[in-house]
């Protein structure tokens, strides 16, 4: 059986992405895996930090691992024998790792950065967890470069717009799709800048690291001609995408970025999708250093509708089998609504990639 | 300290004064500061991080929905681009709590109230501790500076005349009262009774001296119908409840820029787990001091039980367990009155008191007999040994003058109160004066405050300032009858109220919730609140703005001292003191006032 460590992301608050953290643990605690439990935001509490709206709770059995915050453990009915107090320090005190020697609820807050993550995927490896679950945080997805693919949660609390959310989670799904290409000619810079070079491997232009200003993208005019590819170890902003899709690059031209989550950020899906389809139709290529796959989509027609009048927030829904059909469509993985599935054709998805 | 460089930006349309203010503090602790305009987008931010490489960024922003997926995008992008391994990310703004900033992946969030120091903590990398520590509390000494010399020489005569009679009628008599006061100072020890020592010297005596009560409690193990023992389970939960608390509450200030007033508040819920509860959020909402009630029937109860009990109607019962539990709740800097003033457990009240620590008491000889139901010759005989008793634990005690609510004039009930403060003063114990700030019904009669009530007031504390040089402490609560049972409204009386009083300087105020009189049984914690919070809106509002006594407040004070002469020198040329209060020299059944029957024929020759 293989170790796999699972992102669970959202693209929003209130999109599912606990309920399928729950719905993941409810099913393998069943099947005894051994699982491990950390959350790069906040989960867990009994009603949301923002809305004040119920939300679900996280049931562990004894025997699982978890990397919390230590004031977690103090508000959580589970009971976790601490094995190691890490370096990490959050807002609600330190990380620390443990195994859970009496079952209940337990709200989980954990490592929030990059390399935090990574930190915890090792211990849960070298503790025998079969499958890590990393439970997001609102629309975060950094963190995630350090899964081993992603579960999307989506809904209708990211935009009740049902085809835009259908045409955002088809481009998430193209961009994490991405080919995976760890080979740059040799002698590249790797992380500190953007590089434009030719078929010999020579750097014809250097840029920062990350490209936000699409101005600064003008000043390749003179070496586009002789370019072969461009390789970007930052974050690409959406209004760049969309300016190095109008530059005049030959055909054939290779686009590199670290991982799909550095184009994620862009902040914009759909400028970005726009950039690799105008890239495709040139000939080109975009390619990633690390892939991220995404492997399903959760949705969930729930969203907090706010009350002008009372200052609050109330339940509210949209059409959960036009959200459901209009994912199926958009995407090219499988798409579940949970709560009228059940968590087994979810899960099921994931047996595989341990088996 | 290496000095840091903190980027400051309001991912906000408008720019945030408390992020200039925090900006400017950082900056006069010598770290350099980029603040920046505001509106700008996330990645703009982070660009600017990355040109002036920034070892620390504070963002600030109010909070709403669809904001916090901003904020993530934000610390994403900082993930992203590779700083956020050196550099530390805090968010600061309305709503923001510990849980939000982890869940949107800050290093720490800022809710409103932060202080500059807190943001500086957390720039120099020192420890965050949430919510805890905004500002240590001292308790204060309400009679410090105070000579107690008499500035009105003949009502000082009359005084000593008054206060040698008593002592000399006093000096061969005692009462169960103050035997058992006696019996408790003598033969229990708190700290073996918190050892669970069994002392049975004062369970042979104590109990003999007990009412029904208390001597079936001691004897056959009989509650009280209306009380009952905690569960261990209880206890637990309010261990629990008290350390949770505790851990995330603040203590912050109320009186603003002002020394004093100190600001009482009231419990005595009945329940004692309640009664912390409201005495944590007394304390976490400003109040200096807390008020010990206990019911009613307890003042006509000769003897106290034991055992941690609560009470099914108004007043915790006071045991030294009860004491004991609401002493370990309190913060270290809260004051806390234990109230021994008006029935027949009175001196050993005053000694509980002493054995427990509480910082104040409370007594009146006048208002305990005329008002309050306790005999006047059993509550004299009382009063003077728990006057001696509070001048041996060094407790300061208000003198209060309730007896105005029956209907008493104010001059009647201020020559009653200096009566107990001049007894008091001789014994070596150190009184405060309670005038009232009330809607009083000789005020009601006689039209004092058809137009404001202000003037009566100042009247009240002129004249008892041109008596003798003392602290005042006007209660109890101030406001008394001027509030309805609209919150607002009360909220509004007691912040008037309490306004008037720090620009007349007194040393102290009590106040009420605002649902106090009506709440038709414990009163509620948002009411607490209410009060809390309006009168430190009224201290912010006119800080140290001061009040001129009008032409008429002069005139009635003049009246009032003259009154309460008036009255000393009727009970001087009565020559007892005891009589003076049976024959309603110091308040009679026509004014509302009548001598209280509990306890009568109790006093015993020595």
């Amino acid at each position: 059986m293989k170790q796999i460590t699972l992102g669970i992301a959202g693209t929003a608050k209130n999109t599912g992405k606990t309920t399928t953290t729950r719905a993941l643990l409810e099913h393998f605690q069943g099947l005894g895996v051994t699982l491990g439990l950390t959350s790069i935001g906040y989960d867990g509490e009994s009603v949301d930090n923002v809305t004040g709206l119920p939300k679900p709770r996280l049931y562990l059995d004894r025997g699982q691992l978890v990397a919390v915050a230590e004031r977690c453990l103090a508000v959580s009915s589970a009971g976790v024998k601490v094995l190691e107090r890490t370096d990490l320090i959050t807002p609600l005190g330190r990380v620390v790792c443990g195994r859970v020697v009496k079952e209940g609820l337990l709200v989980v807050a954990g490592p929030n950065q990059i390399a935090h993550l990574g930190q915890i995927r090792r211990w849960m490896a070298g503790q025998g967890a079969g499958l890590t679950l990393v439970d997001g945080a609102l629309n975060r997805l950094a963190p995630m470069v350090e899964t081993d693919g992603l579960i999307l949660a989506t809904g209708a609390s990211r935009s009740t717009d049902l085809d835009r959310l259908a045409l955002e989670a088809g481009s998430l799904g193209l961009i994490c799709s991405l080919p995976g290409d760890g080979e740059l000619p040799a002698g590249l810079p790797a992380a500190d800048q953007s590089v434009v070079y030719d078929h010999g491997g020579r750097v014809l232009a250097r840029l920062p690291a990350s490209l936000f200003d699409p101005e600064g993208l003008n000043s390749l005019g003179p070496v586009i001609p002789g370019a072969a590819g461009l390789y970007c170890p930052g974050v690409v902003s959406g209004r760049c995408l969309e300016r190095l899709g109008e530059l005049p690059f030959p055909a054939g031209m290779i686009f590199s970025f670290a991982d799909p989550v550095k184009i994620l950020l862009s902040g914009d899906l759909i400028a970005a999708r726009s950039f690799l389809e105008k890239i495709c139709r040139k000939g080109g290529n975009v390619v990633c250093r690390r892939p991220l796959p995404l492997l399903a989509v959760t949705v969930n027609p729930f969203y907090p509708n706010y009350r002008f009048g009372t200052h609050d927030y109330k339940p509210a829904y949209v059409d959960g089998e036009l959200l459901l059909s209009g994912i199926r469509a958009a995407v090219g993985v499988p798409v579940f609504d949970l709560a009228r599935e059940g968590a087994g054709g979810l899960a099921g998805v994931i047996e595989k990639l341990i088996r | 300290m290496t000095p840091k460089k903190v980027l400051l930006a309001p991912i906000d349309p408008v720019h945030d004064v408390g992020l200039k203010l925090i900006s400017r503090g950082i900056r006069e602790a010598g770290h350099e500061t980029v603040l920046l305009q505001p509106d700008l987008e996330p990645e703009e931010i982070i660009q600017e991080i990355l040109s002036h490489r920034v070892d620390v960024v504070l963002l600030s922003r109010t909070l709403g929905y669809g904001v916090a997926e901003i904020l993530a995008r934000f610390v994403d992008l900082a993930d992203a681009v590779g700083v956020r391994g050196r550099v530390r990310l805090g968010i600061g703004g309305m709503a923001i709590r510990p849980e939000l900033a982890a869940e949107l992946g800050f290093d720490a969030g800022f809710g409103p109230g932060t202080t500059v120091e807190e943001a500086l903590a957390f720039v120099e990398g020192r420890e965050y501790l949430p919510g805890r520590g905004k500002e240590s509390k001292e308790k204060q000494d309400l009679t410090r500076g105070y000579s107690y010399a008499y500035r009105n020489s003949r009502i000082a005569g009359l005084l000593s005349v008054i206060t040698d009679g008593i002592l000399d009628w006093a000096a061969n008599k005692t009462s169960p009262g103050v035997l058992r006061a006696q019996v408790r100072e003598d033969l229990w020890d708190v700290d073996r009774w918190r050892n669970y020592e069994k002392m049975s010297e004062f369970l042979a005596e104590y109990p003999g001296l007990c009412g029904e009560v208390p001597q079936n409690f001691y004897l056959k193990g009989v509650m009280h119908p209306k009380t009952r023992r905690f569960t261990r389970e209880e206890v637990e939960a309010l261990e629990q409840y008290v350390r949770d608390t505790v851990e995330r509450m603040s203590l912050p200030g109320l009186r603003h820029t002002l020394q004093k007033p100190v600001v009482f508040n009231q419990y005595g819920t009945g329940c004692p787990f309640l009664d912390t509860g409201h005495i944590k959020v007394s304390e976490a909402w400003g109040a200096d001091g807390v008020i010990h009630f206990d019911p009613s029937w307890g003042a006509r109860t000769e003897g106290f039980m034991d055992g941690f009990l609560t009470h099914q109607e108004d007043g915790t019962v006071i045991t030294p367990a009860n004491l004991n539990r609401i002493k370990m709740s309190l913060e270290p800097g809260t004051l806390w009155q234990v109230r021994a003033h008006r029935g027949l457990n009175t001196p050993e009240t005053v000694v509980l008191a002493g054995k427990f620590k509480a910082d104040l008491t409370k007594i009146n000889i006048c208002y305990g007999a005329l008002g309050a139901g306790t005999d006047p010759a059993r509550l004299t005989v009382d009063g003077v040994a728990a006057i001696r008793y509070a001048a041996k634990y060094g407790i300061p005690f208000d003198v209060v003058t309730n007896e105005e609510l029956c209907g008493v004039p104010a001059y009647k009930a201020f020559a009653g109160m200096l009566i107990t403060a001049d007894l008091s003063l001789r014994l070596g114990a150190k009184p405060a004066l309670q005038p009232l700030f009330c809607y009083s019904p000789e005020v009601m009669l006689e039209g004092y405050m058809r137009d404001n009530y202000v003037d009566f007031n100042v009247a009240k504390v002129l004249a008892l300032r041109r008596i003798i040089d003392a602290p005042v402490w006007p209660g109890a609560p101030i406001g008394f009858m001027t509030q309805t049972e609209d919150r607002v409204q009360s909220s509004a009386a007691t912040s008037y109220h309490a306004s008037l009083a720090a620009m007349l300087g007194v040393d102290a105020i009590t106040i009420a919730s605002s649902d106090e009189a009506y709440s038709g049984g414990p009163i509620t914690v948002p009411s607490k609140v209410d009060t809390l919070r309006a009168v430190a809106e009224g201290f912010r509002f006119f800080g140290h703005t001061s009040i001129e006594p009008s032409a008429q407040a002069r005139a009635w004070s003049g009246e009032i001292e003259s009154g309460i002469e008036g009255v000393l020198r009727r009970v001087a040329d009565r020559g007892d003191f005891v009589q003076a209060l049976y024959e309603g020299i110091l308040g009679n059944l026509e004014d509302g006032a009548y001598p209280g029957r509990n306890g009568r024929d109790t006093v015993l020759e020595k």
